[in-house]
């Protein structure tokens, strides 16, 4: 070996393009100065990723200029991806929107499989939000999309789409101003969709899984904080797992399918088939509060109905402000939830299988030891208990409203450690972290 | 027993045999089409492949084989640690890998050992690049200040 040897100059250009993708565009195209090996190799990189939007700070002229001239100068026949971020703010409207369907023509153009393009948020209002331009369904001579991610675009109602995207596997809308006829209408035109995201979607009202005509769909991700009243139907039957978050009303049905789910609401109801729909969930997370009795019955009944569970994940990050707040008396874990299905027939396999359980926030207040205490009781296979103490300390305008820190760590693990055990290999890890709520 | 202890025969530039399992050794799109498309028996030839690099390329495949077939427990954080570890060679024998990787057609190793140079590559300035990589300059100056006159607006601007 020499020392001294320039490897990287002699490679193939087509690897020097592999290695040039995995950069930022800017970056890819100043090794132009390197040598003259290097003048055109960015220009035929498989991969451009523009990254220039802060928050609430349009677009410079020179960044305008960067995007016009990379595009301009770009010379790979394919793109593998497709990735711009930005944000136009004050530039008349009808300029913005002609650049932006500019550059969605341009990646279009390339036979794009990767297309993520972001505008930033710099207006309140829905309307002024940028409109998806309609070149983004003049897909017919782009087989290849594979993955799409947008960001706050507003769909105009009834968008041209006549021909289904034959190849898009991965959907994401976040931040999109999009009612429910023109989601449910384009959600027919994914025949192979695998993956489904619709994230703070304003104006949507409703949603039902099944809308998405795809039979492959396996995860679905659904998040909407702040639509009022927002319904969400999970009832495709080709699903793994979901993950959904947002104070909606949920409904579940035939999901025999499903092997992980994630829940982050406040209410949820299932369907007449009752919670035989379960069967297979292998994992399941929780990042709700226990706030009452009720919910802790409800999430007991719950896993009541998951015989094949394997792993729990259980974020308590709410319990704080349910807890420290009130002084609640603990309560009481007793009656038959646990032992009945609902049916009146006894349960069969409650945690027989569930050989890991991680705990979040955990802050050791009665109701949080009350559940992980008949976990224990239950799990005969159990293998880990892991639990992360999150130590609160509160600053005095906190302690002035009445809240209690969390019980200190000492008692806590005290208590952890000597709960009874159903299964006789049990490992118990237990990490703090510290938080200082206040001044 | 049947596929999963079949050997396949693969022979090195420098003539050196390796004995490996087919499970491993199908990794390489490339031998795998040389595999199928060949009498079973039959010593493929990696000819522009050194014994010293194919055997590190084996170790990568089995791994990666064993963690998938859930033959060996380790979490993907493990697997990425041990695949940093991987590529923490010199330059030589990374781009070494490298080539290797695009002949023998195994996607997950060239995209590890094409980030790892990209890596090296990011938030440096030309000249930075130019002494991690002993790339000679071989602009004019007037050629140079042309080049990046040209390229003034990839230049100037902050913040991409």
């Amino acid at each position: 070996m020499s020392e001294g040897q320039d490897w990287i100059s002699v490679l193939p250009d087509e690897i020097l393009h592999h290695i040039l993708s995995f950069l930022t565009t800017k970056q890819s195209i100043q090794t132009c100065i390197l040598s003259k090996r290097w003048i055109d190799l960015w220009k035929f990189t498989p991969v451009i990723d523009i990254q220039m939007a802060t928050p609430y700070h349009e677009t410079t002229p020179s960044e305008r200029t960067f995007i016009h001239n990379t595009l301009t100068q770009h010379q790979a026949f394919k793109l593998h991806k497709f990735s711009l971020d930005f944000s136009y703010g004050a530039l008349e409207d009808a300029v913005a929107n002609v650049q932006i369907q500019h550059y969605i023509e341009f990646a279009i153009s390339r036979q794009v499989q990767i297309l993520s393009v972001s505008t930033e948020l710099i207006f309140e209002e829905l309307e002024d939000y940028y409109v998806l331009p309609n070149v983004f369904y003049s897909h017919d001579n782009v087989p290849s999309l594979e993955q799409v991610f947008l960001k706050c675009f507003l769909f105009n109602p009834n968008p041209p789409c006549d021909l289904p995207f034959a190849s898009l596997k991965a959907l994401c809308f976040f931040h999109c101003v999009i009612d429910d006829g023109t989601l449910k209408g384009l959600l027919s035109n994914f025949p192979v969709l695998e993956s489904l995201t619709i994230d703070l979607c304003h104006r949507l009202l409703n949603f039902k899984a099944s809308w998405c005509q795809s039979m492959r769909l396996k995860h679905l991700v659904v998040r909407c904080m702040d639509n009022p009243g927002f319904n969400l139907e999970i009832d495709s039957s080709s699903l793994s797992s979901f993950k959904v978050r947002g104070n909606s009303v949920i409904s579940v049905s035939s999901l025999s399918s499903i092997a992980e789910a994630t829940l982050l609401a406040r209410e949820y109801e299932v369907n007449n088939n009752g919670w035989k729909i379960f069967e297979n969930l292998k994992v399941f997370a929780w990042f709700g509060p226990l706030e009452t009795e009720c919910n802790l019955i409800a999430l007991i009944d719950f896993l009541v109905h998951c015989p094949s569970l394997e792993k729990i994940e259980i974020d308590f990050r709410f319990s704080f402000w349910e807890e420290a707040g009130e002084h609640r008396p603990p309560f009481a874990l007793e009656r038959p939830f646990v032992e009945n299905n609902g049916d009146g027939q006894p349960t069969v396999g409650f945690l027989d299988n569930v050989k890991k359980i991680i705990v979040h926030h955990f802050f050791g207040y009665k109701s949080e030891i009350e559940f992980i205490k008949h976990l224990m009781q239950k799990a005969v296979v159990l293998e880990t208990l892991s639990l992360t103490y999150h130590r609160l300390e509160l600053g005095p305008e906190y302690v002035s409203c009445g809240y209690t820190s969390c019980p200190p760590k000492e008692l806590v693990q005290e208590e952890i450690f000597s709960l009874s055990t159903a299964s006789s290999n049990v490992h118990i890890s237990f990490h703090d972290t510290y938080h200082k709520l206040g001044f | 027993m049947g596929s999963t202890s079949t050997k396949i025969k693969l022979r090195t530039s420098d003539q050196k045999v390796f004995e490996v399992e087919k499970a491993v050794a199908v990794q390489s799109q490339t031998i795998k089409y040389f595999y199928e498309n060949g009498s079973p028996d039959s010593v493929i030839h990696v000819h522009s492949v050194s014994g010293d690099i194919l055997s590190k390329i084996l170790d990568y495949c089995k791994k990666h084989v064993n963690s998938a077939a859930g033959k060996e427990d380790i979490s993907p954080e493990e697997l990425h640690e041990w695949d940093a570890n991987f590529v923490k060679v010199d330059q030589n024998t990374l781009f070494d890998l490298i080539l290797a990787a695009n002949f023998l057609k195994i996607e997950s190793l060239l995209d590890l050992t094409c980030q790892t140079v990209a890596n090296m590559i990011k938030g440096k300035r030309p000249e930075e690049i130019r002494t991690t990589f002993n790339i000679k300059n071989d602009y004019t100056i007037e050629a140079e200040e042309a080049v990046r006159r040209e390229n003034k607006w990839a230049f100037d601007m902050l913040g991409v």
